[in-house]
């Protein structure tokens, strides 16, 4: 990273030696992943067809989208668990405006999660709150709400319109919602190495009281951080519904957060705040979507994949744990 | 002179007000569980009736135990996302150790707890892992493990069986009371 003021603590680690086994560290999630689609294509039967790449990225964009969120509020030293059940509230909302016109339902419901982002930003930043404890309420109220909105029941989507179209779109086999995924992604990038809010961000992870006492508007970056959380929630809502054909407050979102703290996590954003890896998330996020995926393949039973997958999230961590 | 008593009747009320609020902060949600309570009470006739009010506290008890856990995790400033598949998975051990007895069931789920617990601790300590990822990694495989070994269904143990409901209640208080005892009033033993 050229950037230096957005890598502040990476200075420090300059001074080890930078061996085999750092490189392989910082490093991991690309290894990782390059094994597994290695292995995936030797032994799973049909992972060389492109309807894979088509699926697997269906279904990675809106995982992408919340871990980005997820990220850069665990590099804030935070934490959003509320990003699965806001992209079910999105979802609902989505569902409830349908009548006033497609375009509207759209607008409400990626307006909806940015209103949930900031809502937990504002009782994290004014009231205080812990982000581990505002976020859960809000995992469990707007999982609440969503159900409420539609009843418990899921409703389906018209076959013709713009957000049946972005369930479907896809130029060749890359789907038009990874495509929104990925810019959106460069887009964060840049907000968070080059402009001043993300590099308060990462500060305010680094040490929170050196962010305060340097100046630094370190609650007002909080409360944008977990907005920016919540919008991309919406838009990971919108695109899950648009890719379902149904709102679906039961189904959509259900335990996505701990696969976008994963996913970030292994991507090389440690939980101990103050350092972000923003393609380090994406491909965290590609290597779980591909984990779950070569289980189906390869036809292990749901509970066994599991097992399995924990023991793969612990082994990538393990790869990449910051020893002395 | 007068500006002494003064100042010391100024430090004297900040300290109370700081112990109001310190008091508040901490026995708030006692507060809002009484106000909870009357306002339930006034609302249905039948909620402040011993045997709803019994209904609540067994129920109350599981998460009791499992919320005693979490406070020696948090204290230490980690974190344990696992517990709730941990109780999933406890009730399996439980129902296929039940017709080997009651001790049977009682211990098996307790030994295999402690042992996934040990494990996490192991990782978290010796590897420096953060807490949140061993336990959800433990989280995903106790869910798992406990609906493999159910062969996604569930296990009815013992037609009819079930154990007294004060005896929730009677051992959540036991329990509770010696980890404040340990917590709270015991000298460290280190």
């Amino acid at each position: 990273m050229s950037n230096s003021i957005a890598d502040a603590p990476r200075a420090a680690e300059g001074r080890h030696p930078r061996g085999s086994a750092m490189s392989i560290r910082s490093s991991s999630v690309y290894i990782a992943f390059a094994a597994l689609v290695v292995l995936d294509l030797i032994v799973t039967p049909g992972f060389r067809n492109p309807a894979v790449i088509r699926s697997l990225l269906f279904e990675s964009a809106p995982v992408l989208l919340i871990a980005l969120g997820q990220s850069l509020a665990i590099g804030t030293r935070g934490i959003d668990l509320s990003v699965g059940s806001v992209m079910a509230l999105s979802s609902s909302v989505i569902g409830i405006s349908l009548s006033l016109g497609q375009g509207w339902s759209l607008a409400f419901g990626i307006g909806t999660g940015l209103a949930c982002g900031i809502l937990n930003g504002l009782l994290i930043a004014v009231l205080r709150i812990d982000p581990l404890i505002s976020s859960l309420s809000l995992l469990v109220a707007a999982r609440g709400l969503a159900q409420a909105l539609l009843g418990g029941a899921r409703m389906d989507l018209p076959f013709d319109g713009p957000i049946p179209w972005l369930g479907a779109a896809r130029i060749s086999v890359i789907p038009v919602t990874a495509v929104i995924a990925l810019i959106a992604a460069g887009i964060f990038a840049f907000v968070v190495k080059r402009t001043t809010v993300g590099h308060y961000a990462i500060y305010a992870g680094a040490s929170r009281t050196a962010a305060f006492l340097a100046g630094q508007p370190v609650r007002l970056t909080l409360a944008f951080v977990y907005g920016l959380s919540g919008l991309l929630a919406g838009i990971a809502g919108l695109f899950a519904t648009a890719r379902l054909g149904a709102a679906d407050p039961n189904y959509i979102g259900v335990q996505f957060e701990l696969d976008a703290i994963a996913a970030a996590v292994i991507g090389g954003t440690p939980l101990s705040g103050g350092r972000i890896s923003v393609v380090g998330t994406i491909f965290g996020v590609l290597l779980l979507e591909v984990l779950d995926a070569s289980f189906i393949m390869n036809d292990i039973s749901a509970t066994y994949a599991q097992i399995l997958k924990a023991a793969f999230i612990v082994g990538a961590l393990y790869l990449q744990r910051t020893g002395g | 002179m007068s500006a002494t008593t003064e100042f010391t009747q100024l430090k004297s009320q900040t300290s109370d007000r700081a112990r109001l609020v310190g008091l508040i902060q901490a026995r708030g949600a006692i507060l809002v569980l009484i106000i909870v309570a009357l306002i339930a009470g006034a609302v249905f006739p039948d909620f402040l009736h011993a045997g709803n009010l019994a209904d609540i506290v067994t129920a109350g008890s599981f998460l009791g135990l499992v919320a005693i856990g979490q406070t020696f995790v948090i204290i230490l400033g980690g974190f344990d996302l696992s517990v709730g598949s941990m109780v999933g998975l406890g009730t399996v051990l439980a129902a296929y150790a039940l017709p080997f007895g009651w001790v049977a069931a009682l211990a098996l789920p307790i030994v295999v707890g402690s042992l996934v617990g040990l494990i996490d601790g192991l990782l978290i300590a010796r590897t420096r892992m953060a807490p949140f990822i061993v336990t959800l990694a433990a989280l995903l495989a106790l869910k798992g493990a406990a609906i493999a070994l159910a062969g996604e269904s569930m296990v009815i143990a013992k037609p009819g069986f079930s154990a007294p409901s004060p005896m929730a209640i009677f051992s959540a208080s036991a329990i509770s009371s010696c980890f404040w005892f340990w917590l709270l009033q015991s000298a460290p033993w280190c």
